[in-house]
């Protein structure tokens, strides 16, 4: 009866979420294809970057942020791909130090030099020769870091299956998973600059999420089950539960995307945009996954039989 | 515990708080001379070490080339990367764990250090790698013998005197290949060891052995400390990198993220954290205040842990993890909270509602900061700063949140319960199955 009860569940489940679930599937798929064709746009630590110098006065500290704006849209006009600026100060100067991400022509150096030296009003033989700075990050460290993140993904999913079920574990590499996927693909269609440390912390911070749902989506299903709701009424209950908690988490995450969007520097800007499709991501990962995961794997998992322990509570009652 | 108990120790308790919140967040210096001397205190916040993301950096930019022109067989970038791994090593054997180091231009190597905050910092790597000066061997008033490309190893050394006190030094050992002709030219002779062409040691006088087991200790009487002489064999190591370095550039550089950044973090964390405690105070009432009063505690033992331990550095990485163990911190409490409550409205009394929540909750607090401490704990392994930095911080404030949790919280409520254990309208719970 539970059984039949449930592929009907499964159905419906699939029926009424025909739409989103096929507009995700071809949003991850555009993103893969996008990323394959024109790779991800990695920052500097990834990809490398080039690099010139602006020397200035010292004492003009209040124009350093207008000196970055001019120089950004001068380096992006002839298509540097502006990445940051920063200040290096010693003695009576001051160095800007600009970074930009596409390899330009000599001739294209040539008249940056010179636009920026017209725009900031400096001598031309105050702008350095452009160089090129490797990347930070090496071959063994996307290794590395990617078998830490299995590593860590692996033993929460341990962790969930051994203290709920197998759904649970399911709904943990199900999330990280597409929640990862769903986060390249973002950044792969928006060419949002990514960082190799972004992308394992944030991954890190869609799994610690998801299993703080699962927490609840289990305490909360337990609890209404023995409040005899049946089991099905029970399920609805605790993914709604989860659901809101993941709501909650998207939009804390969310909140600090758009305060730092407000007050950031541009250089914080992109780690901003960063964050708040995070946020997106964790929200669709709550929403559509893990309820498919649960709607489609629970029934297939063993039934646990929660034993009413004696009461606590009467107990104290009586002694009182 | 009796009411009288009770608010002596919330008292205690909100004293103690005003007193580490004064350590955590102010600095002052002490009104009364101590041995002549006037002693200042900087607070928790201000030892934190930040990464290169949100705090001032050191950058020098060398020329690299190579220490033979003459020698066609060696491969430039090879002898420029391993320069590089060597520079970087150095730097993370002497304490400076925010450090990266990438190639420049065609023949160049720059540094970037974070955390270099005051000009004395900066001057210490200067002296440090500023200048990497070649080691170079010689007969006192002849030809040289030796140079860095001859030596193994370089190791700073303790050990104690024969009036057992402690003395610092550093052993070179030169590679078994050259041993045998570096004995056979120094037996009987005196020796001088050059840095660049500064005299590093003179006057070193060998017998018909030359170089026991081709090694030499060098000791100084400014060799003080360990740190002393590992300071020194680190500075012997910059010499000895596989393509002569020549500092062209150097100086402070502002945040990756921008000048003022760390202040901009800081105001972002202080509105989650006084969102989150109004939250808590319109939810819960008198349990909500607490519940702050505990969350103070575990941020004041949270910046006083991080900023003890000296592998911690804050960068991006680092505020993730902050976040993430105050939401967790709060959801912890938030969990009795709502255990109690519900048990509550099923007509039990206030003081066994919590009881019997604490003890519901406790394997899933204890599971969820485990969790988090794993997760820190692999972290660790991971090659970038800014995900170590995370792993750090996640590992730290996983263990302070088990502690304000189980303990500290648990006390409080013990303590409140004792003022108040039937009203539950004060903590906005309600019998029935209502909710506020």
């Amino acid at each position: 009866m539970l059984r039949r009860d449930f592929t009907k569940t499964n159905k419906d489940y699939f029926n009424k979420n025909k739409v989103v679930l096929m507009a995700v599937a071809m949003f991850l798929l555009l993103g893969v294809l996008i990323a394959s064709i024109f790779g991800f746009n990695g920052n500097f630590e990834m990809k490398g970057c080039y690099q010139f110098t602006v020397t200035v006065e010292a004492n003009k500290s209040d124009k350093y942020s207008d000196y970055a704006d001019e120089i950004s849209k001068i380096v992006n006009s002839y298509g540097g791909d502006y990445d940051t600026t920063s200040i290096a100060g010693e003695g009576d100067s001051t160095q800007l130090v600009v970074r930009y991400m596409v390899d330009l022509s000599g001739e294209n150096e040539v008249k940056i030099n010179l636009a920026v030296a017209e725009k900031l009003d400096v001598a031309s033989d105050k702008i350095s020769s452009h160089s090129y700075v490797s990347p930070v990050v090496k071959g063994t460290d996307y290794v590395y870091t990617a078998a830490a993140i299995l590593l860590i993904v692996l033993i929460a999913s341990i962790f969930a299956f051994v203290r709920y079920n197998g759904a649970s574990a399911m709904a943990i590499i199900l999330g990280c998973t597409l929640g990862s996927l769903g986060f390249m693909a973002i950044t792969a269609i928006l060419r949002l600059s990514v960082g190799l440390s972004y992308f394992a912390i944030l991954t890190i911070l869609n799994m610690l999420i998801i299993y703080f749902a699962i927490e609840l989506f289990e305490s909360m299903h337990k609890s209404s089950w023995l409040a005899n709701e049946d089991y099905a009424q029970a399920m609805d209950t605790a993914i709604k539960a989860s659901k809101f908690r993941m709501l909650v988490m998207s939009v804390a995450i969310m909140l600090v995307g758009v305060l730092f969007i407000i007050l950031a520097p541009a250089t914080l800007k992109y780690v901003s945009l960063s964050i708040m499709f995070m946020a997106v991501v964790v929200l669709a990962v709550g929403w559509y996954v893990m309820p498919f995961v649960w709607n489609v794997f629970i029934t297939r998992c063993k039934k646990r039989e929660y034993k009413v322990k004696a009461s606590n509570i009467e107990d104290k009652e009586e002694k009182e | 515990m009796t009411k009288k108990r009770s608010k002596c120790l919330f008292v205690v308790f909100a004293i103690l708080l005003v007193v580490c919140l004064i350590a955590c967040f102010v600095n002052f210096t002490y009104p009364l001379a101590v041995g002549g001397n006037y002693y200042s205190y900087s607070n928790f916040v201000e030892n934190l070490r930040l990464g290169e993301d949100v705090s001032n950096g050191l950058r020098i930019v060398y020329n690299a080339e190579m220490i033979d022109e003459d020698d066609s067989t060696a491969n430039y970038d090879a002898l420029r990367q391993s320069t590089m791994r060597d520079l970087a090593d150095i730097m993370h054997k002497e304490g400076y764990k925010d450090v990266s180091v990438s190639e420049y231009g065609a023949d160049g190597i720059v540094l970037q250090v974070g955390n270099i905050l005051t000009r004395e910092d900066q001057d210490t790597i200067l002296g440090l790698i500023g200048s990497p000066a070649a080691i170079s061997f010689s007969i006192d008033g002849g030809d040289q013998f030796a140079t860095g490309k001859h030596v193994k190893s370089v190791v700073a050394q303790q050990g104690s005197d024969a009036n057992g006190n402690m003395i610092y030094g550093v052993v070179l050992e030169f590679l078994d290949e050259y041993k045998a002709e570096i004995n056979a030219k120094v037996a009987n002779k005196t020796i001088d060891i050059y840095l660049g062409s500064s005299l590093f040691a003179d006057n070193i006088s060998l017998d018909e052995n030359g170089f026991i087991d081709g090694m030499i200790q060098l000791q100084s009487d400014s060799f003080k400390s360990m740190l002393d002489a590992t300071t020194c064999a680190n500075q012997i190591k910059a010499g000895m990198l596989d393509l002569t370095l020549t500092a062209i550039d150097s100086g402070e550089v502002t945040p990756s993220y921008g000048q003022g950044a760390d202040i901009l973090i800081s105001i972002a964390i202080l509105v989650l954290v006084l969102a989150g405690f109004v939250f808590l105070i319109v939810k819960y009432k008198h349990m909500g205040w607490l519940a702050c009063f505990n969350l103070l505690f575990f941020i004041v033992l949270g910046l006083f842990f991080l900023q003890s331990i000296p592998l911690v550095h804050i960068n991006f990485g680092g505020i993730v993890a902050m976040l993430i163990c105050l939401i967790v911190a709060i959801d912890s409490l938030m969990s009795v909270f709502e255990n109690a409550k519900r048990h509550y409205q099923e007509e039990t009394k206030l003081y066994i509602a919590f009881k019997v929540a604490q003890k519901e909750t406790l394997f899933k607090t204890l599971i969820s900061n485990l969790m988090i401490t794993v997760v820190g704990f692999i972290c660790l392994f991971m090659p970038t700063m800014a995900v170590q930095s995370f792993g750090w911080v996640a590992l730290v404030l996983s263990i302070v949140n088990l502690f304000t949790n189980l303990v500290l919280m648990r006390l409080f409520t013990k303590m409140y319960l004792a003022l108040n254990n039937s009203d539950g309208k004060k903590c906005n719970f309600h019998k029935g199955g209502k909710n506020a």
